[in-house]
């Protein structure tokens, strides 16, 4: 008995040894609650309306070109939630994220065929293909007229499309509806400055969404317009997650491809920081893989690194009166500041024409004057590690456009002489010209973004933007597009903000001022000047506000949009120590401080 | 309890397997058992023998359970602590990763969105780090949501991972749970730490779980586990070695010691143990051997004391046998002319002859006494009839008895009874105790008995006289022994008489025993094997008399 106990002590003992290493299965074991669960917080619907909304067969077919509106990627199945089911099956995405047909609808007309089912012709002009990236690229289609047929399904609501046109049409009135105006911002190729990148970004896509969908378009690349003239972000970059809002920062993780050498990572912080619209616009926590993280604040470093944000709130305003340029009193200060320090008694006088600009701590000033039967341009700049006095440059031209000065950095201006476009560099020296692929007709006005890497030029009335590679020497147009709008005879333009000129233009014999945007998308008329033709055009580009500010000469009349004036004529007593004799309006080419 | 019919029977079924097993199990180890019981008869037996065996096996019993225990504490210890502080640092962790994951994921509003998917399966990867193989893994499950898949690195399958009981506490009950799974994710059966908790996000419900291999964590648990017992076992050995070493140091000296008792015993005295050092057990050595050799002077006196005393009386019974005999023939002259002599003279010649007489018995006695003392006496055994001896006995003491009116009862079987004995010996004994007994027996009748059965034959001497004191009935044999030495010697026993029967019974491989008390008279029994050099076992007679032990 004994001898049984001690046997069972053994075996006991051998099993217990065995039993208490790591067991193979354990019991579920519980912690504690985990996190509580979220509070759901659904944001307003950006969505389309869906098919059985509509009320009559004229808004089905509206509704119809508005159903792509929303995330890119989800556009073909919306599309098809409007097509007859017979046909959904011919009607197949070709890629993830299709490029929708911007198309701008000039008439409708719907025509009942008796039968219940109806034809809507579509009179229409392409104005481009917006990507999933939220670009608008020109348009791949030429197409016109586009014909639907819209009949009933038995046994479902409402109406279908019956015989649905082979793409995707979205009508540009509906971008401004289901879209935001965003900008994305690449690096200029000498790393001087930060480019905007115009884009649509989906309502659809909630506030938290945003930032990491704006980081997969940084990725992605730039646009067409701008390939040549700015830094893509280190090739095989690529987002290791989302971005998501820690409460006081954003966290942005990118591979380690993002690390390269010759891109600056806090460079790539501050241009993603500006690629975010303002309103979520806050400090970035950078996490490239093999490096410490890095966290973006809203420094003065931050501000220069974006050329457009350095103007002032309130633009100083001058104007040329008898040949002599004063300050406007709608200038900071009531204007009773002296002029800069370059605009000296010596050179004021027989001015014609200006441009003033500021940047890289430099001073700069174009002005066209009368010299002899014709006319010369001279440049002069203060500040900077050269300041010089005026130079002549070229020689005596019969007529002079109005000079621009390229920023970031400030040392190149652009002018249209004799149909042509010139550059000119402080140095004075020689015009040289610049030649313009894809526009055709003589140019007649030329602006720049503050990018400096940007112009928009009038060439044989119609609109055209282009970018520009430059260094000191040279200013070379490396694409050129024309701006689809459906406006046309247009006379004038200026840099209104990053994504949008103000134009001035003909239409019938009667001269308008309005807004275009860059891709042709929106235009909107501000001013209707009638008989009097806009000769000269200046606006201060300002980012991101949006404060209309104007100033022109029609029919031979100064204006100013900001003036007290109602209608806007610069009066005499705006003239800030000008003879008190002027008449109302005289004050002509009145320019901003740039 | 309402059971359906087939589950019922199934469950009888499983019940009826499990009970088979378990006799099958009690079969198996009782046959163990028996084994063990079979090996255990002869360790029973050295147990008992022997202390070594005791000592070791009582250490090794004692330092197993003792080492075992603690081996037990420190390799379940030290395991406990490598998981505590695996999970301790996997929910760490696991806080981290759901705080990523949901940051990840704080960026889809309520509605199902496709890159969610994409998204689930980027933050999987990102927080896997180095995949499955090195310090764990990441997986995102969204079980409520019927459009997103599980999300693992590089496709791993987890679902043998996460248990229905853990998802349940994990996805259902909103804890933060953990559980220690077993599964072959294509390099071989892991164990692994599966830590899971869910994830808030704002379009449901996802769940993240850590899944940590324990590849480390296990093998350092088995390498302790693998030493503890390596250690333990070398420790129990080692103490049993020592204990046998030290129960060695200390019993064999005292079994050389009991050797050399036993040797001692056996007469050899001049055996002596080895003396190695000052220590106790050479205390005891040199004490035992002190002891010894003062036992052995002391035996080797008394024996050439004992020698001397038995060579002076032997010296002196032939001695004086000679001038005795020359006394003798002048005594048997003088009693011969006694009638010539004056009456009062003729009466000393009688005093003369009848002493004379005592005196030569007497020293016939000693010499006897000193024949048995020298070693001298020897058996002349042969098969003797004892009923005609005892006869003659009686008969020979006739005249005696009837001058002290005493009834000699003879009680004598019918038949004759055949003992292989030296027949003048037991004369002699029966003579002298027949004698004693007509002397002793105060006018009251002597039964005489003859008794015999397979192996042994015996004689009684009962009489009624005064008996015997308790204690008395040892004493009895003693060389010149009187019962009141004050009484005055009325017969001519010389005092060797019970002495010299008693050396003759031993002789015969026999005994002499005496029984009486006050009162109530003596018996005396003679019994002797009826072949001779048989040992003796039982006697045919009674030593106390039946009627003395029934009053």
């Amino acid at each position: 008995m004994r001898l049984r106990a001690v046997l069972a002590v053994v075996v006991a003992a051998g099993v217990g040894m065995a039993g208490c290493g790591i067991p193979d299965e354990t019991p579920v074991r519980v912690d504690g609650p985990g996190p509580s669960p979220g509070f759901a917080t659904e944001g307003a619907s950006a969505d389309p309306p869906p098919r059985e909304a509509a009320a009559s067969k004229d808004q089905f077919v509206d509704n119809y070109l508005q159903a792509a509106a929303g995330e890119a990627r989800d556009a073909h199945a919306r599309v098809s939630l409007y097509l007859a089911p017979a046909v959904r099956s011919g009607f197949k995405a070709t890629q993830e994220e299709p490029s929708l047909n911007l198309v701008r609808v000039r008439t409708r007309t719907v025509a009942d065929n008796g039968d219940g089912t109806a034809t809507a012709t579509l009179q229409v002009d392409q104005v481009g293909m917006l990507d999933g990236d939220g670009q608008v690229n020109p348009p791949t289609q030429t197409a016109t007229t586009y014909t639907i047929k819209v009949g009933e399904v038995e046994g479902k609501p409402g109406w279908f499309v019956t015989t649905p046109p082979d793409v995707l049409l979205l009508d540009v009135a509906a971008l401004s509806i289901y879209y935001e105006r965003q900008n994305i911002y690449f690096w200029n190729v000498e790393r001087t400055g930060l480019v905007p990148d115009p884009r649509y970004m989906p309502r659809a896509v909630s506030p938290a969404g945003q930032p990491t969908e704006i980081l997969d378009r940084l990725i992605a690349g730039p646009s067409e317009l701008l390939g040549a003239a700015v830094r893509r972000l280190p090739a095989g970059t690529q987002r290791t997650g989302t971005v998501p809002d820690t409460g006081d920062r954003l966290e942005i993780s990118l591979s380690a491809e993002a690390g390269a050498q010759d891109y600056d990572p806090v460079e790539l912080g501050r241009q993603l920081m500006w690629s975010l619209p303002s309103s979520m616009r806050k400090d970035l926590e950078l996490r490239i893989e093999g490096q410490s993280p890095r966290v973006i604040t809203e420094d003065q470093a931050f501000l220069d690194a974006n050329p457009a944000y350095t103007s002032a709130e309130t633009p100083e305003r001058f104007a040329i009166y008898g040949g002599r340029i004063y300050r406007l009193n709608s200038s900071p200060n009531g204007g009773r500041d002296p002029l800069p320090a370059i605009i000296t008694n010596a050179v004021n006088h027989d001015i014609l024409l200006a441009a003033l600009a500021s940047g890289s701590g430099v001073t700069a000033a174009a002005l066209v004057v009368k010299q002899g039967a014709g006319q010369r341009l001279l440049v002069g700049t203060t500040g900077g590690d050269r300041p010089r006095g005026f130079t002549p440059v070229d020689t005596v031209r019969e007529a002079i456009g109005r000079p621009v000065w390229l920023k970031a950095p400030l040392d190149t201006g652009l002018v249209v002489v004799g149909g042509k476009l010139y550059r000119f560099g402080l140095d004075g020296g020689a015009l040289t010209q610049v030649s313009l692929p894809g526009v055709g007709g003589a140019v007649s006005a030329v602006s720049a973004a503050p990018d400096g890497r940007r112009i928009a030029v009038v060439a044989g009335g119609r609109l055209y933007v282009a970018a520009i590679g430059r260094d000191d020497q040279s200013v070379e147009v490396q694409a050129a597009r024309a701006v689809p709008t459906s406006l046309q005879q247009f006379t004038e333009v200026a840099w209104h903000d990053d994504g949008q000129l103000t134009a001035a233009w003909l239409r019938g014999g009667r001269s308008a001022i309005g807004t275009v945007t860059i891709d042709g998308v929106a235009e909107e008329v501000l001013y209707e000047r009638g008989e009097a033709q806009v000769t000269y055009l200046v606006d201060y580009p300002r980012s991101p506000t949006d404060n209309q500010s104007v100033m022109y000469v029609a029919g031979g009349k100064g204006y100013d949009s900001q003036g007290p004036d109602q209608d806007g004529v610069i009066e005499a007593n705006e003239v800030v120590n000008g003879p008190s004799n002027a008449a109302p309006g005289s004050a002509t080419a009145p320019f901003y401080l740039n | 309890m309402a059971l359906s019919a087939p589950s019922a029977s199934a469950l009888g079924k499983a019940s009826a397997l499990g009970k088979r097993a378990l006799v099958a199990a009690h079969r198996a180890w009782r046959k163990a058992a028996q084994r063990g019981a079979a090996f255990a008869a002869p360790v029973h037996g050295t147990w008992r023998r022997s202390l070594h065996f005791r000592v070791v096996t009582i250490t090794l019993v004692a330092s197993s359970l003792l080492v075992g225990g603690f081996s037990y504490l420190v390799a379940t210890q030290s395991t406990n602590i490598l998981l505590h502080g695996t999970e301790a640092e996997v929910k760490s962790q696991l806080h981290d990763d759901v705080q990523y994951a949901a940051d990840q994921l704080s960026i889809y509003p309520v509605r199902y969105n496709r890159e969610i998917q994409v998204t689930l399966n980027a933050t999987a990867s990102y927080l896997s780090g180095g995949g499955p193989e090195q310090g764990g893994f990441v997986a995102l499950t969204a079980v409520r949501h019927s459009n997103l898949k599980t999300a693992a690195p590089r496709g791993v399958d987890v679902s043998p991972l996460i248990g229905d009981q853990l998802e349940d506490e994990v996805a259902y009950q909103g804890q933060v749970a953990r559980q220690i799974r077993t599964a072959d994710l294509g390099g071989g059966p892991t164990k692994y730490l599966v830590y899971g908790s869910r994830v808030p996000t704002d379009f449901g419900q996802v769940e993240l779980y850590r899944i940590v291999p324990l590849t480390t964590e296990d093998q350092t648990a088995n390498q302790i586990r693998t030493m503890v017992l390596f250690t333990g076992v070398a420790l129990v050995v080692l103490l049993g070695v020592l204990a046998a070493l030290v129960t060695r140091l200390v019993v064999n000296p005292v079994r050389v010691a009991a050797r050399t008792a036993q040797r001692l015993s056996a007469g050899l005295l001049d055996q002596r143990m080895a003396v190695n050092g000052e220590d106790d057990l050479a205390q005891l050595a040199a004490a035992f051997n002190q002891m010894a050799t003062n036992l052995q002077r002391q035996i080797v006196r008394l024996e050439e004391m004992s020698r001397l005393q038995r060579r002076f009386t032997s010296d002196v019974s032939h001695e004086l046998r000679t001038p005795l005999t020359t006394v003798r023939m002048a005594a048997d002259l003088i009693f011969a002319g006694r009638d010539d002599f004056d009456p009062a003279v003729a009466r000393s010649a009688e005093l003369l002859q009848a002493e004379l007489d005592r005196f030569e018995s007497l020293l016939t006695d000693l010499l006897e006494i000193s024949r048995f003392d020298a070693g001298f006496a020897m058996l002349d055994a042969e098969p003797t009839d004892l009923v005609p001896v005892v006869r003659r006995v009686v008969d020979r003491l006739a005249g005696v008895a009837d001058r002290a009116g005493v009834a000699v009862d003879l009680r004598l079987p019918d038949t004759p009874v055949i003992a292989e004995v030296d027949p003048r010996r037991v004369e002699r004994v029966l003579r002298n105790l027949v004698g004693n007994a007509v002397e002793h027996g105060e006018g009251r009748p002597v039964v005489v008995t003859l008794g015999v059965d397979d192996s042994a034959v015996a004689v009684t001497v009962r009489d009624h006289g005064v008996g015997l004191r308790p204690g008395e009935e040892k004493l009895v044999f003693n060389r010149f022994w009187r019962a009141d030495p004050s009484r005055a010697r009325q017969t001519g026993g010389t005092g060797l008489g019970l002495s010299i029967s008693l050396e003759d019974a031993r002789l015969h491989g026999g005994w002499l025993e005496a029984w009486g008390a006050p009162g109530q008279g003596a018996q005396f029994r003679l019994t002797v094997p009826v072949r001779a050099g048989d040992r003796l076992t039982s006697s045919p007679l009674r030593l106390v008399p039946q009627a003395e032990v029934t009053a």
